[in-house]
């Protein structure tokens, strides 16, 4: 602007000044300001112009206001000035005011543009227009800066938000005044209540134990106070059988820097640590108790152990006393063998007893044979032949039958009758050894003693064995004694032998010359009368010699079965047996009650065989002669080991003492010597009126 | 022609019966023999029809002779002659193979007819011997055979069975059966065996089983 040449203090005066004072205001503004007329020039602009390096103050007016801020624009139509001034005085008519804010692309700065029209007062049109232009560069900057830092906020927020919903603990806030103001998801699924109804609550309120409110409440404060995070554990009830521990940590509200008025609850569900803590425990527990268990059962083994070592010194302690037996018993031995005579024996087996059982008196007692009389044998010189049968004594008799030893610790106590009869001696104890050769109790050692208890079991063990030993011994000496008894009853056999055949021979001899020489006879008359007979006659007379030769040929032939049976070669024992008995209860009206077990189809060693057929035979003779019976019986048991044979009656029987003394042979010791020879026993049973048993028994 | 071998000890009989057959039109003898042995390597080297059999021989009695010539020559019917009339021998005969049993003490004629009768597969017995004879012989025997242990005992046994369950000891039964204590020993030794009894328990058992003894003595 110029300066008036003059200054007139008049109107114009004023309003030149005024119009400076505007100028120069104007010109102090730091936007740019212009007025511009209908067709968008530019009448007059302040120096901002030339600040923002638009042009030159003066050469400003007339220029078109678009050119002025876009001196090369390219943008045609799509420039938001051309725009914005296109249709500016539409809206300034409409508006009373138009502005717009821009980025400006060719300026590179924010622009506000806002303009007001100048209204010709007579026309009341508008006749141009004043633009003011502030720079909004800093305010946009600071504009997108904000809005980039809300972004960051809310995608912060966002992303705890996604936290505090996914985790599994439960995390709370609490304010100052302990009461919750934020639950997560978490803890809305615990509790089973939503947010809203969680806001606003205390501990006991949102249904956690009121017991540990207290303890909540004291934790919180001292959080805020210390601004240190607490830690604690929390057990929970959940239903009837099920507990959930949970560990619980309360945390200041971290991040502000004054002390914070409310802090962060975070609660875990432990339970499953705590489960397997215990299983643990409870592991260790059991591996405890097994280590304790072992324990006891190594000590129970080294007991045992120990057991065993002092039975192992036991046993050797008893080994040693067994080896002085055994000397003992060696000793036994062998002075027994130097000899077979009996006394000498006994002698001997005393004495060698004297060594380990402290007896007074001693006594040896033997059964006689195979009879039932027992007789003193030992000492000799105390033998007295009118004692009684000492098989009459209880206790004799005990020890026999079951071959258990006695050991009389006091005999005034005992009640059996003691035999004190054998010698003068009245021992105060008894010790009765049996003495057992083979599977026979041959006899018994009886040993005395004048004081109370003078033998221990162990003495009884001692005795025992040397018993034993000696036992064996005297039925060594017993059975020289029968082998000699045997030979001379051999030699009395073959001399019964020769007998009985010769008695055969005698009976053959006799049934030859009676029966089959008559018969005989008779025949050589029948024929030698046939040549002299008219034909007509010799048919009958050569059928009546026919008739001869058929009685001639039974009669031979029951002769041939009597000698022998050629059936029991042939067919064996049942079919002979059944043929036998057959035959005779046809001749003698007995009838034989005959059974067996096990002899169908089986056949034995041919000497069993008629062995058993000759008892048989004999004995059913016997029944016949003597008996007097209209039945016998007969059994016979097989098995894998032995045949057993009975023959019995319920006739007249006998005395069996004097039935073998008898002259006259029954038959009997002839079966008694069958059954010897096949090593089998035989047992004859009677007396008079009682009927007689025989048994027999063949091991097979 | 029917062939035959003769098989029997005694000289004068095989020539009786050779003299018999011979006198018959359709009756060859092929051989003849006294032992046992012999005839049955005979008759598997001529192969008769017919073979007639004593029984009492020397070598194989003719029952074992039976039995060999027939498992070796099934086609030669066996005849057996013998002079037993006794069941168990025929029974035994028929069960070793043979297809007739003639009594030697029979009509001469009863041998022929034996030997038609065999020819066309019958089985012929001499009189009186019966095939129900036989049946009634087996009966017989069967019926002596025991299946029960028990029925095997004596009286005395049964006697002494009854004690011992009672639990009287050997002596015990010697004194009251007026027996020696070895007697009573052996029968219980026999009647334990007979009934396969081992012990003094098992005879308890044995007999509380057989109803011999009441548990409420």
């Amino acid at each position: 602007m110029t300066k008036p040449d003059k200054v007139e203090l008049g109107l114009f005066d004023q309003i030149q000044r005024a119009k400076y004072e505007w100028e120069i205001t104007a010109d102090a503004l730091s936007q740019f300001v212009c007025l511009i007329d209908k067709d968008l020039t530019v009448q007059r602009a302040n120096r901002a112009v030339e600040t923002w390096e638009l042009a030159d103050v003066k050469q400003v007016k007339g220029k078109s206001l678009h050119n002025l801020f876009h001196p090369d624009c390219d943008q045609g139509e799509s420039c938001y000035l051309h725009k914005f001034l296109s249709t500016l005085w539409t809206t300034l008519e409409k508006e009373n005011a138009a502005q717009c804010e821009a980025e400006d692309k060719v300026l590179h700065r924010d622009l506000s543009f806002r303009v007001r029209p100048i209204i010709a007062k007579n026309t009341n049109t508008i006749q141009s227009a004043a633009l003011v232009v502030d720079d909004i560069s800093e305010r946009k900057a600071l504009e997108r800066e904000r809005g980039h830092l809300l972004q960051q906020v809310e995608e912060q927020a966002q992303l705890l938000n996604t936290i505090l919903s996914n985790t599994p603990d439960q995390i709370y806030m609490y304010d100052n005044k302990m009461t919750c103001v934020y639950a997560n998801l978490a803890a809305q699924w615990h509790l089973g209540l939503s947010e809203d109804e969680i806001v606003g609550k205390t501990w006991t309120e949102l249904g956690f134990p009121q017991a540990e409110e207290a303890t909540f409440n004291q934790m919180c404060k001292r959080v805020l106070t210390d601004k240190q995070r607490l830690k604690n554990e929390l057990v929970q009830q959940r239903g009837t059988d099920a507990t959930n521990y949970f560990e619980y940590i309360v945390s200041p509200v971290s991040g502000m820097p004054d002390a914070p008025s409310s802090v962060v609850v975070t609660f875990r569900d432990v339970t499953e640590r705590v489960v397997a803590k215990r299983e643990i425990q409870a592991a260790h527990d059991h591996l405890e108790q097994r280590v304790a268990e072992r324990t006891v059962e190594l000590s129970t083994a080294n007991n045992l152990l120990e057991e065993e070592i002092r039975e192992r010194q036991r046993a050797e302690e008893s080994e040693r006393q067994q080896r002085a037996v055994a000397e003992i018993l060696h000793g036994i031995t062998l002075a027994l063998t130097r000899t077979l005579d009996l006394n000498t024996m006994l002698e001997t087996v005393v004495n060698y007893i004297k060594r380990v059982v402290p007896f007074e008196a001693a006594y040896i007692l033997m059964r006689d044979g195979d009879s039932d009389i027992v007789q003193v044998v030992y000492p000799t010189d105390n033998m007295n032949q009118d004692i009684p049968n000492l098989a009459d004594y209880a206790i004799v008799q005990r020890i026999m039958a079951t071959g258990k030893s006695l050991l009389i610790a006091d005999t005034k106590q005992h009640s059996d009758p003691l035999p004190h009869t054998i010698s003068d001696f009245e021992g105060r104890s008894l010790l009765a050894i049996p003495m057992i050769g083979g599977e026979t109790i041959i006899g018994i050692c009886v040993m005395e003693h004048s004081d109370l208890n003078a033998f221990t079991t162990e003495h009884e063990r001692f005795a025992k064995v040397c018993a034993v030993q000696a036992a064996f011994a005297l039925d060594n000496a017993r059975l020289f004694a029968e082998a000699d008894n045997g030979r001379s009853r051999l030699q009395a056999l073959s001399r019964r032998l020769v007998d009985v055949q010769e008695q055969e021979r005698r009976h053959l001899a006799l049934e030859l010359h009676d029966q089959i020489g008559q018969v005989l006879t008779g025949l050589r008359f029948t024929i030698e009368n046939t040549m002299n007979l008219p034909d007509e006659l010799v048919k009958d007379n050569m059928k009546f010699a026919q008739h001869q030769i058929k009685e001639l040929t039974s009669q031979v032939r029951e002769l041939s079965l009597n000698l022998r049976p050629s059936m029991l070669d042939d067919l064996g024992l049942l079919p002979t047996l059944l043929w036998h008995t057959a035959r005779y209860t046809d001749g003698t009206e007995i009838a034989v009650n005959f059974k067996h077990v096990g002899l169908n189809d089986k056949r034995f060693d041919s000497n069993i065989e008629i062995t058993v057929y000759r008892v048989v035979q004999e004995a059913l003779t016997n029944v016949a002669r003597y008996a007097g019976v209209k039945e016998v019986t007969v059994r016979i048991y097989v098995n894998e080991e032995a045949l057993q044979l009975e023959i019995s009656d319920s006739g007249k029987g006998f005395d069996t003492k004097s039935i073998f003394k008898e002259k006259h042979s029954t038959g009997l010791t002839g079966m008694q010597e069958r059954v010897a020879v096949l090593s089998g026993t035989f047992v004859l049973e009677s007396a008079l009126n009682e009927g007689t048993h025989i048994s027999a028994k063949l091991p097979l | 022609m029917i062939s035959v071998v003769l098989a029997d000890d005694h000289h004068i009989v095989r020539q009786g019966i050779r003299s018999m057959l011979e006198a018959q039109s359709d009756f060859e003898v092929l051989g003849e023999t006294g032992d046992g042995t012999e005839a049955a390597d005979l008759v598997e080297q001529l192969n008769p029809d017919v073979l007639i059999v004593d029984i009492m021989m020397p070598g194989l009695s003719g029952l074992e002779v039976t039995r060999l010539v027939n498992k070796r020559s099934p086609q030669t019917h066996i005849i057996i002659l013998s002079m037993h009339a006794n069941e168990a021998y025929v029974l035994q005969a028929l069960r070793n193979g043979a297809s007739a049993y003639v009594l030697k003490d029979s009509d001469s004629n009863d041998l022929l007819y034996a030997i038609q009768e065999v020819l066309t597969g019958e089985t012929y017995l001499s009189p009186p011997l019966s095939k129900r004879a036989i049946e009634s012989y087996i009966q017989k025997a069967d019926n002596t055979a025991l299946t029960d242990p028990y029925e095997t005992l004596t009286n005395r046994q049964r006697e002494i069975l009854q004690l011992v369950a009672e639990g009287y000891t050997n002596a015990m039964i010697a004194e009251k059966l007026s027996m020696s204590p070895r007697t009573a020993e052996t029968h219980r030794a026999n009647m334990m065996n007979k009934l396969s009894l081992n012990s003094q328990t098992d005879v308890i058992r044995f007999a509380i089983k057989r109803g011999l003894l009441s548990l409420d003595d």
